[in-house]
């Protein structure tokens, strides 16, 4: 594990949050998908800034440390809920636009240096809870491999869901036994991902048809003509900053491209593990959950995400230097924006398609939130055995009991990092002797 | 007759919740941001609960655009609600609440005894 970020990570994420800072500023982007419906009535003057300014601090505050710091802290690859929710709050606060990207580019310097100080302080402890953490990727893998059958079972019930599990599980068991060279985690991901797919246009289809066998037409044209109204303004308005987008995106792509910034909520521990293909699978299915989200909130507020149709993460993990990166970066972005309005129409037709997005995200969360639990647990195993099991689990079960103030994927790497700091200070008051490294 | 068309993330889960008060009074309607805002400012009545990880970008998402944001609020991550916080919302003329996904079992009771109690007494508060 390298104990600095190198210089490329550190000036690109201070460039990323300058300009972050002031897209969010100027009303263009911000990275909080709650955040971004409220910035139709900003950029139209209807909510002032300090008004805005406090929608955005109550929706973000508790992602950025309640997830954003835990993750980044415990895996030590930085993440967006770090980085883009407070410069979209500095950007919003930001009384000037001149100021904007300087608040940005200091949240950002704050983060790259202190994130690489607490690294290299870590791996330099008697209890390094940083290699203990290298054991979420096995869990993240192998249970997200279950997540579109968790998605099917909620959107399409209990026996087609039953059955993708089978087949997923089916297609682990083979490729583990015949074909070694693949992750038999990702392959069963990708096969419940295509039953998903399949299952999803053939309602859609069917859905088609029963609709139009009902009466109603008239009443349907309507609310597409009232939708199309306010949809249209709000698309030409994006479409007139795209270089700005672009902009944005080549900075993005590059600094993802460093694999030091981890776009999912699991992907920062796969990244910290160097598995990079692996990464960019589980970021590309998450992609689809968040598309026709972005596309939606995108229109109805004349704001894009930060982080686009979150397809930038899988490409630039892959992409093999960071030159290439920016230009299709850019490339993406401007196209992402160019088409949003052509997206929006067809997804406004397209019921069960975004009811599957949304199942997709919900089976995502429910299935990371069981994995990291685990990998959480098995660190603390790791770090100090039964004690440390105990440490871990105790918290994120207290987390419960308090009403979950920190967010229930982020309470087992909120244990492990209390349990890391607690265990070095015994271990230097000699109550605990550090595990031998495994 | 009280109808609430229930959307976003966690939608599933809330209609569940709401079947379960078996109320005699209370359609609840599975749906989205762009189907139910169209329907809500047609049927004066009608009120829309949105869940999803932040409590207002899939939950409220483009409600704010049909039906304004006077009209519209959002819980957050908040895990605690009082009948009376929800007769004050009405009375300002929300119609439409969005809230975290994880918060539906401490949120979405009460606002909805509040939605049925504040009907009973015929409205303002």
């Amino acid at each position: 594990m390298t104990l600095h970020l190198p210089p490329l990570v550190i000036i690109f994420t201070i460039l990323c949050t300058a300009f972050a800072s002031l897209l969010s500023h100027m009303a263009l982007a911000v990275f909080n998908d709650g955040v971004r419906p409220f910035l139709l009535d900003f950029h139209q003057g209807e909510l002032k800034r300090p008004q805005m300014s406090s929608i955005a601090f109550g929706l973000s505050a508790g992602f950025i440390f309640g997830l954003g710091v835990p993750i980044a802290f415990s895996s030590s690859v930085l993440n967006p809920w770090l980085l883009f929710l407070p410069s979209d709050i500095l950007g919003i606060i930001s009384p000037k636009k001149w100021l904007a990207p300087i608040l940005g580019a200091a949240w950002g310097a704050i983060v790259v240096f202190s994130l690489g100080a607490v690294t290299s302080a870590a791996t330099s402890l008697p209890v390094n809870f940083l290699d203990a953490m290298q054991q979420m990727s096995t869990p993240i893998l192998y249970l997200f491999a279950f997540f579109p059958s968790v998605a099917i079972a909620m959107q399409f019930g209990k026996l087609r869901g039953s059955i993708a599990a089978i087949i997923s599980f089916a297609v682990m068991l083979v490729i583990m036994k015949w074909v070694p060279a693949i992750n038999p985690g990702a392959a069963a991901m990708a096969a419940g991902m295509i039953i998903l797919v399949i299952i999803a246009i053939f309602q859609e289809f069917k859905n088609r048809k029963e609709a139009k066998a009902e009466a109603g037409e008239e009443d349907a044209e309507d609310v597409e003509d009232e939708t199309d109204s306010i949809f249209a303004a709000n698309a030409k308005r994006l479409r007139k900053y795209l270089p700005m987008f672009m902009v944005m995106g080549a900075l993005l792509a590059v600094l993802v491209n460093t694999h030091k910034f981890g776009g999912g909520e699991a992907t920062s521990y796969l990244l910290a593990k160097g598995d990079y293909a692996n990464a960019a699978q589980v970021d590309f299915y998450r992609a689809l959950g968040f598309i026709p989200l972005v596309v939606t909130t995108a229109v109805a507020s004349g704001a894009y995400q930060i982080v686009g149709s979150t397809l930038i993460y899988p490409i630039a993990y892959l992409l093999p230097n960071p030159i290439l990166a920016a230009i299709v970066g850019a490339l993406l972005f401007g196209l992402e924006v160019f088409v949003l309005s052509y997206l929006a129409k067809g997804l406004s037709k397209l019921s069960t398609v975004r009811d599957a997005s949304d199942t997709i995200r919900n089976a995502i969360t429910l299935t990371l939130e069981v994995a990291i639990l685990f990998g959480s647990i098995a660190a603390g195993n790791a770090m100090a055995g039964g004690i440390g099991i105990a440490v871990v689990g105790g918290i994120y079960a207290l987390n419960e009991a308090f009403g979950r103030p920190i967010v229930r994927m982020a309470a087992g790497p909120v244990g492990v990092i209390i349990a890391g700091i607690l265990f070095n200070i015994l271990a230097y008051a000699h109550l605990f002797t550090p595990l031998a490294a495994k | 007759m009280l109808t609430i068309y229930v959307g976003g993330v966690g939608k599933v889960d809330v209609k569940r919740l709401l079947e379960q008060r078996r109320s005699p009074d209370l359609k609840i309607i599975a749906s989205s941001d762009l189907e139910a805002g169209p329907a809500m400012k047609r049927n004066k009545d009608a009120y829309y609960i949105g869940t999803c990880h932040t409590g207002a970008g899939a939950s409220l998402g483009a409600m704010l655009a049909f039906m304004g944001r006077q009209k519209c609020h959002t819980f957050g991550r908040q895990s605690k609600l009082t009948t009376k916080d929800v007769h004050s919302l009405l009375d300002s003329g929300v119609r439409a609440f969005g809230l975290s996904i994880d918060q539906i079992n401490a949120i979405v009771p009460v606002l909805v005894d509040g939605l049925q109690s504040y009907k009973e007494k015929g409205g303002a508060s």
